[in-house]
C-alpha cells in the first residue's frame, strides 16, 4: 500500500532528520578518547539512558510486527513488553548493572572474561558479534523495503539516506549521540504513537466501543492476557512465565551489549540503576503504542487488512486515521524506531570488536615484542573505523536478507541459543565464589550447543507442542537450567579463582564502597 | 520414558490449569521480585546518588512499577 505525503508531512520529516543530524554533529566535539566514544565519557544521566533503552529495544519492524500480532491475537501480545521487560529490568537494576558499572568494563564479555576466563569472553563476544552483524543488515533491509513500499522512495535511496544520517552522527560521536538522539526519537515515537491510539479510540467510541466491536467480530479472547499451553498459540502462559519472564528477558536486559552499554556510560552507579527503572516504567506504555493499534485496525478496518498479512494492520490504521502533519510525524516515528535500533547495534558491535577482539589481541602481540599496548586515541580511531566498516558492509549486504529468508530465523535462534547459558553463568558467577572458570566455559558451550540442537526443526516440533517457531521460549528455560547444572558439576571438580581476584565481582561485595572501582572505571 | 520426558519438557503438567491458578503463579513471581527489591540495603540503593532524598530511593521506584504491573495482571 502506498501513502502520499503532503507538503507539511515532508516538512515534519525533514525537520526531524536535520534535527537528529545536527545534534549528532554537535556531540562529536566532545569526543576525545575511546571512553568518550564507547561510554560517552560516563556522563549520561539516568533519564536519558532509560529513554534510550526503550527506543532502542523497539524497532520500526517491531511496531509493525506487534501491531500485526495485536490484530491477530489481541492483548496477550502485551506480555512481550510487560512481563518480558519490567521484572528483568528491576532485577538488572539491583543485581547486574551496578556490578558492571563498578568494575568499569566496556562489554559484558569483558565482565565474563574477568569472572571466568578468556574462553568464555571469546565465545560470548563471537556469538554476539555474529548476531549484531546479521541483525543490522536485516534491519536496514526490511525498513528500506517498508519505506520504499509506503513512500516510493526506492529501495537503495532509502538505505543510503538512512546509512548516511546514522553514519554521520555515529562515527563522530559514538554512544553520546546514540543516547541523546534516542531521547528525541522516543519523544517522536510516543507523540506519533499516542496520536494514532487517541484518534483510533475516539473514532471507535472509546475502550468500550473497541471491546464491543472486536467481540462482535468473534474475537472475544482478544482481551485476555493468559493463554493455555494446550492452545494453538505462540503465547502460552508457560512459555511467557518461565521462558520469557524468567530467562529470556533477564538475559536480554542484563546480557545484551546493545542495552547494557548505555548503562555503563551512566554518570554514577545510582544513575545506572535508576536508568533501568525509568526504562521499565516507559516499557509499560509500549503495548499501548503498538498492540492497541492492531486491535483498533481490527475494529475499524477489518476488510482492509489482508487475512494472510496481519502486519498491514498498523499501516492501514495510520493511512486511514492520520491527518496531514501527523502522518509525517508518524513516519518520523517509524524512522526514529529504525535509527535507534541501527545506531545501537553499530555502537555495540564496534565496542565488542575493539574491546574484546582488537585490544586483547594487539596487546598480546605487542607484549611479545615488548611494545606498548594500544592507547586511548588508537582505540578511538579503531572504534570509528570499525563503525564505518560495519555500516558499509551492512549496506552492501542488506539486500542479501531478501534472498536468504533464513536470516531472521538465524537471528532469533542465536538470541535464544545464548539467552539461557548467559543468564546461568552470570547468576552463578555473581552469587557463588565456587563457580570456576572451567565450569563457566563448559556451561556456556554445552548450553549453547544444546539450545542450537533443540532449535532444529524436526527436534523442536517433536518435543514441544508450542506453535512452530516459538519453541525458543521453552528451550531458553531448559538450557538455562542445564547450564546451571553443568557449571555446578564442572566447578565441583575444578579449582576456583582466588578470593582476591573475584571478590569485587561477587554479589556479596555490594555493600562495599564503590569509590575505588569507580575511579578505575573513569 | 519418552512420555515422562515430554511431560516435563513440554509443560504437559500445566495443560488445562485453571486461569485463577495461573494468575496466582504470575502474581507470586512478581511478589518475590518485589520483595527482593524492597529488601535491598539503603547504602547500596543510594550508592552514587548525590544525596539521600526520599525520591531517589530506588526501592520505591521498583515498588511503584511493580504495583502497576500487578494491577494489570490482576485486572486483564
Amino acid at each position: 500500500m502506498g501513502v502520499s505525503l503532503s507538503g507539511i508531512d515532508h516538512l515534519v520529516f525533514i525537520v526531524y532528520l536535520v534535527g537528529v543530524l545536527a545534534l549528532g554533529l554537535y556531540l562529536t566535539r566532545s569526543v576525545k578518547s575511546s571512553g568518550d566514544y564507547f561510554l560517552a565519557g560516563r556522563r549520561l544521566p539516568f533519564w536519558a539512558i532509560g529513554m534510550s533503552i526503550v527506543v532502542s529495544d523497539i524497532g520500526a519492524m517491531d511496531m509493525i510486527g506487534l501491531g500485526g500480532a495485536g490484530y491477530r491475537y489481541g492483548i496477550v501480545t502485551a506480555n512481550w513488553d510487560w512481563i518480558g521487560s519490567f521484572v528483568a529490568m528491576i532485577l538488572a537494576a539491583f543485581i547486574f548493572i551496578p556490578f558492571f558499572w563498578r568494575t568499569g568494563v566496556y562489554t559484558i564479555p569483558e565482565f565474563l572474561g574477568r569472572r571466568y576466563n578468556a574462553g568464555v569472553r571469546g565465545v560470548h563476544s563471537t556469538i554476539w558479534l555474529l548476531i549484531l552483524l546479521f541483525d543490522i543488515g536485516a534491519v536496514l533491509h526490511v525498513t528500506a523495503k517498508f519505506m520504499d513500499g509506503l513512500l516510493g522512495w526506492g529501495y537503495w535511496v532509502s538505505i543510503l539516506l538512512l546509512a548516511f544520517v546514522i553514519g554521520v552522527y555515529m562515527i563522530g560521536a559514538g554512544l553520546s549521540a546514540v543516547v541523546l538522539t534516542d531521547v528525541i526519537q522516543l519523544i517522536v515515537m510516543f507523540v506519533g504513537g499516542l496520536a494514532v491510539v487517541g484518534l483510533g479510540l475516539w473514532k471507535v467510541g472509546g475502550w468500550d466501543g473497541l471491546t464491543e466491536k472486536v467481540t462482535a467480530l468473534g474475537h472475544e479472547r482478544h482481551f485476555e492476557l493468559y493463554r493455555g499451553p494446550e492452545e494453538p498459540t505462540p503465547f502460552p502462559w508457560t512459555g511467557i512465565l518461565f521462558g520469557l519472564g524468567m530467562v529470556m528477558s533477564t538475559a536480554y536486559f542484563a546480557g545484551n551489549q546493545t542495552i547494557v552499554q548505555r548503562c555503563l556510560g551512566a554518570k554514577s552507579e545510582w544513575d545506572a540503576k535508576a536508568s533501568m527503572l525509568v526504562g521499565a516504567l516507559l516499557k509499560t506504555f509500549i503495548p499501548v503504542l503498538v498492540v492497541i493499534p492492531g486491535m483498533l485496525a481490527l475494529a475499524l478496518y477489518p476488510d482492509q487488512v489482508p487475512a494472510d498479512d496481519p502486519d498491514q494492520a498498523y499501516p492501514v490504521l495510520i493511512k486511514n486515521l492520520l491527518p496531514p502533519g501527523l502522518l509525517g510525524l508518524m513516519f518520523a516515528a517509524f524512522l526514529a524506531a529504525l535509527m535507534s535500533s541501527v545506531d545501537s547495534i553499530l555502537n555495540a558491535s564496534a565496542t565488542l570488536f575493539t574491546k574484546d577482539v582488537y585490544e586483547p589481541v594487539v596487546t598480546w602481540v605487542r607484549a611479545r615484542r615488548e611494545a606498548a599496548p594500544p592507547d586511548e586515541r588508537e582505540l578511538l580511531r579503531v572504534g570509528r573505523v570499525v563503525t564505518l566498516v560495519v555500516l558499509i558492509s551492512s549496506v552492501a549486504t542488506a539486500s542479501l536478507s531478501d534472498r536468504w529468508s533464513g536470516v531472521y530465523e538465524f537471528i532469533q535462534t542465536m538470541l535464544s541459543v545464548v539467552a539461557g547459558p548467559t543468564l546461568a553463568i552470570l547468576i552463578l558467577g555473581m552469587f557463588t565464589r565456587r563457580a570456576t572458570q572451567w565450569g563457566g566455559l563448559a556451561g556456556m558451550i554445552v548450553g549453547c550447543l544444546t539450545a542450537f540442537v533443540l532449535n532444529l526443526e524436526p527436534i523442536s516440533t517433536s518435543l514441544f507442542t508450542i506453535e512452530s517457531g516459538e519453541a525458543f521460549l521453552y528451550i531458553s528455560w531448559w538450557t538455562f537450567l542445564l547450564s546451571m547444572l553443568v557449571v555446578g558439576v564442572v566447578s565441583a571438580f575444578t579449582k576456583p579463582w582466588p578470593e582476591e581476584r573475584i571478590a569485587p565481582l561477587l554479589w556479596s561485595s555490594r555493600k562495599r564502597p564503590a569509590a575505588a572501582s569507580e575511579e578505575k572505571g573513569r | 520414558m519418552k512420555e515422562a520426558i515430554l511431560y516435563v519438557l513440554d509443560f504437559k503438567w500445566a495443560h488445562g490449569m485453571e486461569e485463577g491458578g495461573v494468575r496466582i503463579l504470575f502474581i507470586a513471581f512478581f511478589a518475590v521480585v518485589l520483595l527482593f527489591a524492597l529488601r535491598q540495603d539503603e547504602d547500596f540503593v543510594y550508592e552514587g546518588a548525590p544525596d539521600r532524598a526520599r525520591w531517589r530511593d530506588l526501592r520505591i521506584w521498583a515498588a511503584g512499577i511493580m504495583a502497576i504491573q500487578i494491577v494489570l495482571y490482576l485486572a486483564i
